[in-house]
C-alpha cells in the first residue's frame, strides 16, 4: 500500500500539469448515473457473487484529455460499490506513460451463515459449554474482498531502450469456509466442525523490467518481488467435540496459509536472423521463502520454526525460421526445474517430504502452406518428468504428436480440424501386493493415451450473415491404472450465429453443450488391496460420472429509430447442467440394509439452472446525452444430493450452512443517464 | 539441461540453417514493398471517408511525436496510394488495400509490424499461436475504434469470437470473474504470444495463478505434490459446473487418487448423504474438505498436516 501511494500520489499529482504545456489539446469525457431497484428473493450472496447490485444509485465517468504531445486519462465506475473502479493515467506520446488504478473484486459465498462461536471473521472463535441449539447460533457471512491499488511508470524517451515498473498492492479481507475434524486431542476422529476462517492477507510486489527493443535485438532483464502476509498466521477455535472441550486451558488451532516472499529474476531477448529467422530466450530464476511455526497439537500449540526455501529455475530456447513462403518451423526447448530446499523435521515420528520436479520438454512444429490455399502443421513434443519424493510415479515421458489441417480457399468458407494424441508412460516405483500403492496409478501422472479431435468451420455466405460450428472430442483412456480414474471422455459442440437486418436490427444466437463421462474403478478394503480377490470388507466398486453441460442464448438489437436513436435490445441466456454419479458394488454381499446397486446412485450432482433475461431500451437524442430504461430477470436453481436435507447438526457434526442454499430469484429495474461533453 | 534434447534442438536448427538459401524462395518481409507512386494526401480521404478520417485524427496514430503514419504518409502508410483508387471513382478494396478477408492475413499484419515490430509488446509475435493460426492484427484491432488498445469489441466478447469453448465454461456456476468484467482474458494470457504454454503470462501455470492467490504460494512443511505441480491437475481455470473450479465433484475428484483403506476407499452413494440411511461427513456438504481444508499445504506437524486437517 504505502510503496503504491508513494509512487501513485506524485503520479496523479503531475498528471494535470500535463495539459498545460499545450493549449491545442482535446478535452472529452462522460458522467453517468445508473438508478437501480433490485428484489432479490433467496441467496442474495450466490446472486452477487462477484457483483454489487443492491437498491441504489451507481455513478462512473471518464475523461480524456489529448493534445499532439500529452494525455491524460481517468475513469471511474461504481462509485462506492464493492465493484468501485478508478484509474487514472497520463504522459507524454512516445516518452513516458504514468498510471495508477485501484479496484474492488468482492467475491461473496454465504450470507446468513450460522455459528455457535463469538468472534466470527476473528481468528480466535470461542464458544461456553454446551453448545446452544441452532434457533440461538449467531448470523455472518461467508464473503471476502480484495482491494488493490498498483501505480506504474513506463519511459521510452531513450528508445531504443526503455523502462517499466509497476507497484501492485492488493488487500484480501473476509472469511471463509473450513472444516476441521475434531474426534480426539490429536487425530482427527470422527466429527467435524465447520467455521470461517478469519482471511486478512496482503500482497506487496514490485516489477521492473529494462531493455533494449531494435531491429534485430530483443533484450530484457526485469526483476519480480512479492511479500505475502497474513495477519492470522493461525486460526484459533474452541473445541465443539472431544478433549478438551472448549476453551479449557488452551484452544485449538489450525494452521493458516504462511507469511511469503517470492522474488523472479529474468532475461528475455531475441535475434532477427537470417533467412526470416528469429531465435529467442527466456531465462529465469525464481524463489520463495516462509518462516512459520509450525502447528504442534491443540495442548503444546507451537513447534520449531519451519524454514521453507523453494527454488525455480527456467530456459526457454525457441527457433522460429520461415526461410521459404511454404514453410515455417519451430524448434523449442524448455526447461525447468522446482529445487525444494526447505527444512526437512521429523515432529512425532512424521518427516515431511521435499517435493520437487524437473521438466524437459523440446519440440518441433513444422507448418506446411500448400497449394490450393491449404495449410498443414505438424508438430511433435517430448516432455520428460522427474520428481522428487514422488515414489509412485517417478517419472513421465509425454509424447505428444499433433496435425491441423486448415483451408482459406472461400473467403466466406474457413474449415480447420486438429488431431492430437498425447502418449504417457510412467515409472511406478516398486511395491508389495500388500501395499495399495502397487496398484493405484494417480490420475496427474499415470500412463494414459489422449485423442483430441477439434474442428471448426467459419461460414460467412453473405456479409451480414456469419455462422459458426465448432466441435471438440477428448478421450483419456488411463491404461495401466488399476484402481483410479480409468477414463474420461468429453464431446463438446459450439453453435454460434450472427445476423444484420439492415439497418433494422442485430440477432445473434448460440448453443454450447458438452457431454463429459469418467470412469473411475476402486476398492474398499480393510486388509487386502489387491483387486484380484473380494469379501465382505475387501470389494470393488466403480464409479460412472456424467456431467452435462448445457447452455444457450439468443440476442437482438432492434433499431426502432435509425441513427442508434431509440434501441431496443433484448439478451436472453440460459446455462444448466446435468451430472450424475452410476455406483456399482462389484460385490453384491458388501450392500447391506435396503440397499442395492440400483438404488445407491445420485441423480443430482451440481445440478443447475441460471436463466437470464433482459429488456433495455436506450434513447440516444443527441451525441451528448444517453438514456436507457431496462429490466432484467435473473434466476437460479441449484440441487446437488450433497446440500438435500441439510443439517446444522447432524451427529456430533456442525455445520454453518456454507454454500448450504444458493437458490435465487432476482428482478432488477433500472434507469440511466450518460451525459458526453 | 538434458544432452538428448539439446542435440534434438540443435540438429534440426542446423538443418534449417544449411538448407535454407535465398535462392530457395522469397522472405515474406514485413517491411512494406510497393513501389512509391503518386500520393493523393489525407484530405482527399477525407472527402469520402470522413467518420474514418475523424477517428484517425483522434488517434495516436495522428500524433506527430510518434513515429508513425503522422510523420509519414497519413492514411496512405497504411492503405497504400490512393491515386488509381480515386482514379477509378473508389470502392470497396478497389486498388486500394484494404484489410479485410480477401487480403492475405500476413500481409495485412505487415502492415502494422512495419511499426509496431520494434516495440516490447510484438517481439514475441512470431511465436504467437495467433499468428501460426493466420490471425491478423486487424481481426482483433481496428485502428478507426476509439476503443482501448483500438480492440474491435470488449475484450472478453472479441476472444470468445472463435474461444467458444472458453465462453461455454465461462459461463459455467463456478467461474473466474470474466462476464462479470472484473478480470480479463489478457490478465493471464498475452494474445501476442509468450514462452508459456497458452500463451499465459508466465513460466508455468503455479506461476501465473500465485499471482492473485498468494496464499497458495507457501512454501509448506506438508505439500501436496500434484498441487504443486500444476494447479490444473485439480481445477480448470475459466469455469466449471463443480465448486471452486474443480475438475469433478469431490470426494470422487479426490478418491480417484486416494484409494487407501478406512474412509478414502470407501463408495459414498446416495446412502450417505443427509437424507441416506447413513450420512457420513466424508460425503455430505463439503465432502472431504470438511477435514482437509488445508488441501493446499499445511504447516502443521505430524500427521494433522501430513493429512492436510490442520
Amino acid at each position: 500500500m504505502k510503496i503504491s501511494m508513494i509512487l501513485g500520489i506524485p503520479s496523479l499529482m503531475f498528471l494535470p500539469v500535463f495539459p498545460l504545456f499545450a493549449a491545442d489539446g482535446a478535452f472529452e469525457g462522460e458522467i453517468n448515473a445508473t438508478g437501480l431497484l433490485a428484489d432479490v428473493g433467496g441467496s442474495k450472496a450466490k446472486f452477487n457473487e462477484y457483483r454489487h447490485i443492491t437498491d441504489g444509485v451507481y455513478t462512473g465517468g471518464w475523461f480524456d484529455y489529448d493534445s499532439d504531445i500529452f494525455f491524460v486519462k481517468g475513469h471511474a465506475s461504481d462509485v462506492g460499490y464493492d465493484t468501485q473502479k478508478y484509474g487514472v493515467e497520463g504522459g507524454r506520446y512516445g516518452s513516458f506513460k504514468a498510471y495508477f488504478d485501484y479496484y474492488e473484486i468482492p467475491h461473496n459465498f454465504t450470507f446468513g451463515a450460522r455459528t455457535f462461536y463469538s468472534g466470527a471473521s476473528t481468528n480466535n472463535l470461542t464458544f461456553t459449554s454446551p453448545i446452544p441449539a441452532v434457533s440461538s447460533w449467531k448470523n455472518f457471512d461467508y464473503a471476502t474482498k480484495r482491494q488493490a491499488f498498483e501505480a506504474g511508470l513506463s519511459f521510452d524517451q531513450m528508445k531504443p531502450f526503455f523502462f517499466e515498473l509497476s507497484v501492485p498492492h492488493e488487500e484480501k479481507t473476509g472469511s471463509y469456509p473450513i472444516g476441521i475434524a475434531t474426534g480426539t486431542t490429536v487425530s482427527p476422529g470422527s466429527s467435524i466442525v465447520e467455521l470461517p476462517q478469519a482471511i486478512n492477507y496482503t500482497n506487496n510486489a514490485v516489477n521492473m523490467t529494462s531493455g533494449y527493443v531494435k531491429n534485430p535485438f530483443f533484450a530484457a532483464v526485469s526483476i519480480s518481488y512479492s511479500e505475502f502476509n497474513n495477519a492470522n498466521s493461525v486460526q484459533y477455535f474452541d473445541r465443539p467435540t472431544g478433549t478438551p472441550l472448549g476453551r479449557t486451558s488452551t484452544p485449538d488451532a489450525y494452521s493458516q496459509p504462511p507469511g511469503n516472499e517470492a522474488y523472479k529474476l529474468a532475461f528475455k531477448g531475441s535475434a532477427k536472423l537470417p533467412y526470416n529467422s528469429q531465435f529467442s530466450v527466456n531465462l529465469a530464476r525464481g524463489g520463495a521463502k516462509s518462516d512459520d511455526a509450525t502447528l504442534i497439537s491443540p495442548t503444546s500449540m507451537f513447534g520449531p520454526i519451519f524454514h521453507g526455501n523453494v527454488d525455480t529455475n527456467n530456459y526457454d530456447l525457441v527457433f522460429i525460421t520461415n526461410p521459404v513462403r511454404y514453410l515455417k518451423a519451430k524448434i523449442d526447448y524448455k526447461y525447468y526445474e522446482r529445487k525444494n530446499e526447505s527444512d526437512q523435521l521429523t515432529i512425532d515420528t512424521v518427516t515431511n517430504n521435499l517435493f520437487g520436479y524437473q521438466k524437459n520438454k523440446f519440440g518441433v512444429d513444422l507448418d506446411w502452406r500448400l497449394p490450393a490455399k491449404f495449410n498443414l502443421d505438424t508438430a511433435y513434443t517430448n516432455t520428460q518428468t522427474t520428481r522428487d519424493f514422488r515414489e509412485d510415479l517417478p517419472k513421465n515421458t509425454d509424447n505428444i504428436y499433433s496435425t491441423e489441417l486448415r483451408w482459406r480457399g472461400l473467403n466466406f468458407l474457413t474449415p480447420k480440424i486438429r488431431y492430437e494424441r498425447l502418449q504417457r508412460t510412467a515409472d511406478h516405483g516398486e511395491f508389495a501386493a500388500t501395499d495399495v500403492e502397487a496398484f493405484v496409478w494417480r490420475y496427474d501422472a499415470a500412463p494414459k493415451d489422449q485423442n483430441t479431435i477439434k474442428a471448426s468451420v467459419d461460414i460467412n455466405p453473405f456479409a451480414n450473415l456469419n455462422f459458426t460450428v465448432g466441435y471438440k472430442y477428448l478421450d483419456v483412456d488411463y491404461k495401466d491404472t488399476i484402481l483410479g480414474l480409468k477414463s474420461t471422455r468429453s464431446n463438446q459442440v459450439n453453435l454460434d450465429t450472427g445476423y444484420a437486418l439492415g439497418k433494422i436490427a442485430k440477432l445473434n444466437a448460440y448453443f454450447d453443450v458438452e457431454i463429459k463421462k469418467d470412469y473411475q474403478f476402486q476398492r474398499s478394503f480393510v486388509s487386502s488391496p489387491d483387486p484380484s480377490s473380494q469379501d465382505i470388507n475387501n470389494y470393488n466398486w466403480d464409479l460412472t460420472l456424467k456431467d452435462n453441460s448445457y447452455s444457450w442464448g439468443a440476442g437482438s438489437e432492434i433499431y426502432l429509430v435509425p441513427e442508434n436513436k431509440l434501441t431496443l435490445l433484448l439478451q436472453y441466456d440460459n446455462v444448466n447442467s446435468d451430472g450424475t454419479a452410476d455406483f456399482t458394488y462389484l460385490f453384491a454381499p458388501a450392500l447391506t440394509g435396503r440397499l442395492n446397486n440400483d438404488n445407491i446412485d445420485i441423480s443430482n450432482l451440481d445440478d443447475y439452472r441460471l436463466i437470464s433475461c433482459s429488456a433495455k431500451l436506450r434513447y440516444k437524442p443527441s451525441k451528448q446525452y444517453t438514456f436507457i430504461a431496462g429490466y432484467a430477470y435473473e434466476k437460479y436453481k441449484y440441487n446437488d444430493a450433497q446440500f438435500d436435507n441439510y443439517l446444522m447438526v447432524q451427529g456430533s457434526n456442525y455445520l454453518s450452512g456454507a454454500y448450504a442454499n444458493p437458490n435465487y430469484d432476482a428482478h432488477v429495474f433500472f434507469l440511466a443517464a450518460s451525459y458526453k461533453f | 539441461m538434458k544432452r538428448t534434447h539439446l542435440i534434438l534442438f540443435s540438429f534440426p536448427l542446423c538443418l534449417l540453417l544449411i538448407s535454407s538459401s535465398p535462392s530457395m524462395g522469397k522472405e515474406t518481409s514485413t517491411k512494406a514493398t510497393e513501389p512509391r507512386i503518386e500520393l493523393i494526401g489525407a484530405a482527399t480521404c477525407k472527402d469520402c471517408h470522413e467518420k474514418q478520417y475523424e477517428s484517425y485524427a483522434k488517434s495516436v496514430h495522428s500524433k506527430k511525436t510518434v513515429k508513425g503514419p503522422a510523420l509519414q504518409d497519413a492514411c496512405e502508410t497504411c492503405h497504400g496510394s490512393g491515386a488509381l483508387h480515386v482514379e477509378k471513382g473508389g470502392g470497396r478494396g478497389v486498388d486500394i488495400f484494404a484489410f479485410n478477408k480477401n487480403v492475405d492475413p500476413k500481409a495485412r499484419s505487415a502492415k502494422c509490424l512495419v511499426c509496431h515490430e520494434e516495440t516490447r509488446q510484438l517481439t514475441n509475435w512470431k511465436m504467437s499461436k495467433h499468428n501460426d493460426e493466420d490471425i491478423a492484427c486487424d481481426s482483433c484491432h481496428s485502428p478507426h475504434n476509439q476503443r482501448g488498445k483500438f480492440l474491435k469489441e470488449d475484450q472478453a466478447a472479441l476472444c470468445f469470437e472463435c474461444h467458444k469453448d472458453i465462453r461455454s465454461e465461462s459461463n459455467r456456476q463456478s467461474h473466474h470473474p470474466i462476464k462479470e468484467g472484473l478480470i480479463k482474458c489478457s490478465s493471464c494470457h498475452d494474445p501476442h504470444g509468450t514462452f508459456g504454454d497458452k500463451q499465459i503470462k508466465a513460466d508455468t501455470v503455479n506461476e501465473l495463478c500465485y499471482r492473485c492467490h498468494a496464499e497458495k504460494r507457501g512454501p509448506f512443511m506438508f505439500e501436496h505434490p500434484p498441487v504443486d505441480e500444476n494447479c490444473m491437475n485439480c481445477h480448470t481455470p475459466h469455469g466449471s459446473n463443480h465448486s471452486k473450479l474443480l475438475i469433478s465433484n469431490a470426494p470422487q475428484l479426490c478418491q480417484s487418487c486416494h484409494d487407501v483403506s478406512r474412509h478414502p476407499g470407501t463408495p459414498y452413494t446416495s446412502a450417505t448423504t443427509f437424507g441416506g440411511g447413513a450420512p457420513s461427513n466424508k460425503m455430505y456438504a463439503r465432502a472431504c474438505m470438511n477435514c482437509h481444508s488445508n488441501v493446499h499445504g499445511s504447516n502443521a506437524s505430524s500427521t494433522l498436516g501430513q493429512s492436510f486437517t490442520r
